[in-house]
């Protein structure tokens, strides 16, 4: 083919060009480390990408959301510990008083006791997180959960709500527990019915706290129906004899259900009859027009239970009604400690099965980034030896494309004229 | 003519080819470098002999023409692949900062979107009593919407780039078309001598390869002049006349340049494909409206989903929250030809039926139709009469149209406009609406406080927002705080009621319901304010022991819920986008960007190499051109001495019939 002049300048001048702009190319990535230098040049590289980029940065959330979550569960889980110990101090405090040897000033110091014991507790319920906001306050965790009034009851002031926290897509964890749940919702007694002792009793017999036979029936008297048990005792010695009569809202049937002799120790049965849905065991000696009520256990709190176990330390004379219905009061309060205690535990099941969650979750998410990350520098990054070799490869190009030029444009026959 | 005289007369027109033939050689090489020269030649040819003594004697050389080294095939190659060439180039040339613009990963629209979510949104969900992650979370809005309404100014000013090159393209086009019409006079004129002008042709051919830079022509000879069409057909050169082009303001958008004739209304753009200017029409119909619209498509999206959970959900002032994001309008625009007094307008009904293309409609004084102008398919419309006003409803557009008259078009542009407008609106972080509406608690309320006295083991759940009521429809309207007290007891497999009442009253009721023990539960809805954003708070009421008198409170959480903020991260990956008339919604605001990123990525890279394979036949061919046209130096070069050979000869024979002359006269004196 003929060349001609222009064109000879032409294309090797194009062929020069070419490889200046391949070599940078060649070291535009070299210096970013980036293999898209151009978008244009891997179309599909880049629309992955920025789709790693939205997941990856994702994780990042879902992986900060987590140890947010930690922090708070295990500072939930800490402040509950703190008040399983309470429950414990006060325990021993109740079956230290609950001995007919205790005196005036005994009950007296452990009346002072409880009260340093519930304004523990109101602390622990109101405790913050590090930014100020109350654990146990629902959503309104701006305002002090728990408030004590000068009567010694507790008001709430916050909700039922549980704050959440996106671990993943379509997963979240509630990082706290409603205060009302774990302090105030607990269910008096054995949580199922209360044994109560009427302040005229003057007699040493106790009742209660009793079990539960058939809980479906049990269920159906003492919370659907409402139904409530007398049981009445009249006459002295052994010649004591036991009245039991129902009704509701504290009106009973003057009609008695069943009645019989009191043998010290005696448990009765209720309703009465051959399958009883609860039974209650009386202890001691009931004086004459003696009178326990059954009925369904309403919520008892930590603090209503604290409030309670105060206040049957108050009455300080030692006469045998006095020191019965203390002792019922303590049995109660006993009772119902376990239950706020089973409460307290089971709430820490929980926040420990979410620990476990956040922490499975979390590794899962750590790996999953790195998986993405790796992919996203397989996609974006380049890889040094090749490009290296190939920047090495354009350079002597272009060195022999110039040499070339230079050599072959010195070859020109008017020289020779 | 004989003898001595012969041989001079013989060696003197030698010489005189000799001459004329260095000239051309000199021509030559003074042209090497001039675009579209051909290398010429002096043709030779013997003159006639004549008849001297039964000899034929020759009479010399003549210098017939010169002639230029030409080829008309080679040549047409040259026109069309310039065209192609330059289209090319020129596409490729105005999509690389579109693709930088879109496909830009560390200060574009992705890292945005994603710190929008990630670092705003979510911190929001995590912290949502704190000031901080507030603002926070409001900075990042205000940063997206920055970020989209930059993208979308770049493109408008893109298009306003585009329409200037419109304009140098056109006045290009008429100077060339305009100087090629005089050639072809001149040319006509000149040929008539049987001699060919070359330069002239020359520059004729030069013109017509830059004019095949500009635009996609087609070359039909007519006698000595070229007419020239675009390649589908319309005329640019016929003959002695150039018809001149304009770009004017386009029928329905004026920003939008067309080409057309001077003073014809029709426009040529469709037609004009390859050049500057077809690159520049095929850049703004495929590349750039394109990207308006899908950017434009997010970004409604984004704001209207973000927007809706807002209002979905309580700001710390315990209002429903407003709107976060504003974007620009449905743009309806009339063609310059409409009648007067129409009035129409324009807005969107359902983000996620939207599309990003633009349609046209037009009235026929009976009937309405609707064309996807990307698509050039007819759209289904539903047309509602309201009076004056006629409601066209289609993919998620509502058009209101008044006075309109038999031939009205308009064009419809859902999203196009939208990203340009996009703003965030908000200033004040105590108006995120992070909370949800309710806090489902056991218990009621009583002067303030929360007091739990049941004895059941019902529960009432989170609840959530839904799109439709559930079984028990209360007769307020969120978020005021509602109380459900049980009416009866029970157990399981018995079924108890309930009413809803304001908080520690027992009248007015506001619902009553049932509810089976043991069954998955009786589901409670109360309705968000009409009209925005419509929809219910639903909760569920379970469980299998029941006992009157126990009791739940619905009511506006306090500052530490960020169950609307959660709802609003989870919007990132929802699926928003895409929705048939049947068919849910398909593509999520994030997949949208990739989609967006990837069509125009791949657009750029097929553009990349469809320029560099469009370059390389125009350089084939400029070289199958130069290797018959183009002037090599040596061998003009070897030229110059032939012919400086051949005239010292020519030379030399006439010292030798001048020595001869003189001889003879010698002998004779």
């Amino acid at each position: 083919m003929r060349i001609s002049t222009p064109q000879f300048y032409g294309s090797s001048l194009t062929g020069i060009l070419n490889q200046q702009n391949t070599l940078n190319t060649l070291s535009q990535q070299l210096a970013t480390g980036s293999r898209i230098v151009n978008p244009s040049d891997a179309p599909v590289a880049v629309a992955q990408n920025a789709a790693l980029n939205g997941q990856i940065e994702r994780l990042g959330t879902y992986t900060q959301n987590a140890q947010y979550a930690q922090g708070a569960l295990q500072l939930e889980s800490k402040t509950l510990q703190s008040v399983g110990t309470l429950i414990d101090q006060v325990r021993q405090l109740a079956v230290q008083m609950n001995n007919a040897t205790v005196n005036a000033q005994d009950l007296r110091n452990a009346a002072a006791a409880m009260k340093g014991y519930v304004e523990q507790l109101a602390q622990y319920a109101n405790t913050q997180d590090g930014q100020g906001n109350y654990i146990f306050a629902g959503s309104k965790s701006d305002a002090m959960p728990f408030v004590l009034e000068a009567d010694g009851r507790v008001r709430y002031l916050g909700d039922g709500g549980q704050n959440q926290l996106a671990l993943g897509p379509s997963l979240s964890a509630a990082i706290s527990d409603a205060g009302d749940g774990i302090f105030l919702s607990a269910r008096a007694a054995n949580g199922q019915f209360t044994v109560s002792s009427n302040p005229a009793n003057s007699g040493s017999a106790t009742a209660g706290p009793g079990t539960v036979n058939d809980r479906a029936l049990a269920d159906q008297l003492l919370l659907v129906n409402g139904t409530q048990y007398q049981i009445s005792f009249s006459g002295s010695g052994s010649g004591t004899t036991y009245t039991i009569t129902s009704g509701t809202g504290g009106v009973f049937s003057p009609t008695p259900m069943a009645s019989g002799s009191y043998t010290e120790g005696m448990s009765l049965g209720l309703p009465p009859g051959g399958s009883p849905a609860i039974t209650v065991p009386i202890l001691g000696t009931p004086a004459n027009g003696d009178q326990f009520t059954v009925q369904a256990a309403p919520p008892q709190g930590l603090f209503e239970t604290f409030q309670s176990l105060a206040a049957a330390l108050t009455a300080t004379d030692t006469s045998p009604g006095t020191n019965a219905r203390r002792a019922q009061a303590i049995s109660n309060a006993l009772a119902s400690l376990d239950q706020n205690q089973t409460r307290l535990l089971d709430t820490q099941a929980a926040i420990g099965a979410r620990l476990q969650q956040v922490q499975a979750v979390q590794a899962q998410n750590t790996s999953l980034t790195v998986r993405l990350q790796t992919e996203q520098s397989e996609l974006t990054q380049i890889n040094y030896p090749e490009v290296i070799t190939r920047y090495q490869q354009s350079l002597t190009a272009l060195q022999a494309a110039q040499k070339a030029f230079v050599q072959l444009q010195g070859m020109n026959l008017f020289q020779y004229l | 003519m004989g003898g001595i005289s012969g041989l001079v007369g013989n060696a003197l027109t030698g010489l005189q080819a000799a001459q004329k033939a260095l000239q051309v050689t000199g021509n030559n090489i003074a042209n090497v470098n001039t675009p579209g020269y051909s290398r010429e030649t002096l043709l030779q040819t013997p003159q006639a002999p004549s008849q001297l003594g039964g000899l034929y004697l020759g009479n010399g050389v003549l210098a017939e023409t010169v002639s230029r080294s030409y080829d008309a095939f080679v040549q047409g190659q040259i026109w069309s692949s310039t065209a192609s060439a330059s289209g090319a180039r020129t596409f490729n040339d105005l999509l690389q900062p579109l693709v930088g613009l879109i496909a830009n990963d560390v200060a574009g629209l992705g890292s945005s979107l994603n710190r929008f979510f990630s670092s705003g949104v979510a911190q929001v969900a995590a912290y949502p009593a704190d000031t901080a992650a507030r603002q926070t979370m409001l900075g990042q809005a205000q940063t997206l919407a920055q970020t989209v309404q930059t993208t979308a100014s770049q493109l408008y000013e893109m298009n306003d780039a585009l329409n200037l090159r419109l304009r140098q393209g056109v006045e290009q086009v008429n100077e060339l078309t305009r100087q090629i019409a005089q050639l072809n006079v001149q040319i006509n004129d000149l040929s008539g001598s049987g001699q060919s002008p070359n330069t002239l042709l020359d520059q004729r051919d030069q013109l017509i390869t830059e004019l095949a830079g500009q635009v996609g022509i087609s070359v039909v000879r007519q006698g000595a002049a070229l007419n020239i069409y675009t390649s589908n057909g319309q005329v640019l050169v016929a003959g002695e006349r150039a018809l001149a082009l304009e770009a004017k303001p386009g029928s329905f958008d004026p920003s939008a340049l067309e080409i057309g004739y001077v003073g014809n209304p029709n426009s040529l753009s469709s037609s004009l494909q390859g050049g500057v200017l077809g690159a520049l029409i095929q850049f703004r119909e495929q590349s750039l409206q394109p990207a308006q619209r899908s950017l434009g498509l997010i970004a409604t999206g984004l704001a209207s989903a973000v927007n809706a959970q807002q209002a979905q959900g309580l700001d710390l002032n315990g209002q429903f929250g407003g709107p976060l994001f504003e974007v620009g309008p449905v743009q309806v625009l009339g063609a310059s030809s409409n009648s007067s007094g129409v009035s129409i307008s324009g807005s969107v009904t359902d983000t996620s039926r939207l599309r990003a293309t633009a349609y046209e409609l037009s009235y026929d004084g009976a009937a309405w139709n609707a064309i996807d102008r990307s698509t050039q398919q007819a759209v289904a419309l539903t047309v509602s009469n309201l009076g004056p006003v006629t409601q066209l409803d289609f993919d998620g557009v509502r058009v209101s149209v008044q006075g309109a008259q038999a031939g009205d078009r308009f064009q419809v542009e859902p999203t196009a406009a939208a990203a340009y407008g996009m703003r965030a609106l908000m200033t004040d972080p105590r108006k995120i609406a992070a909370a949800a509406p309710y806090v489902s608690s056991a218990g009621a309320l009583s002067s303030g406080a929360l007091v739990n006295t049941n004895l059941g083991n019902l529960t009432l759940s989170a609840g959530a927002a839904t799109a439709t009521s559930g079984s028990v429809l209360v007769s307020a309207t969120a978020p005021q705080a509602l109380q459900i007290t049980l009416t009866s007891g029970g157990t399981s497999g018995q079924s108890i009621g309930f009413t809803v009442t304001q908080p520690g009253t027992t009248a007015p009721i506001l619902a009553t319901g049932s509810l089976t023990l043991g069954s998955s539960g009786t589901t409670i809805s109360v309705p968000y304010p009409s009209p925005s954003p419509g929809g219910y708070w639903t909760v569920t009421l379970s469980g299998n022991t029941a006992v009157s008198g126990d009791a739940f409170t619905l009511s506006p959480p306090g500052p530490g819920n960020g169950g609307n903020a959660r709802a609003m991260a989870a919007l990132q990956t929802a699926k928003l986008l895409d929705a048939g008339p049947t068919t849910p919604a398909r593509t999520s605001i994030e997949s949208a960007y990739a989609q967006l990123v990837g069509r125009v990525a791949s657009q750029g890279n097929l553009a990349q190499n469809t320029a560099n394979a469009a370059e390389a036949v125009a350089r084939q061919n400029e070289a199958s051109r130069q290797a018959i046209a183009g002037v090599n130096l040596d061998e003009e070069a070897a030229r110059l001495i032939q012919f400086q050979q051949a005239y010292q000869a020519a030379a030399k024979a006439i010292q030798v019939g001048n020595t001869l002359f003189a001889s003879l006269l010698q002998a004779v004196q």
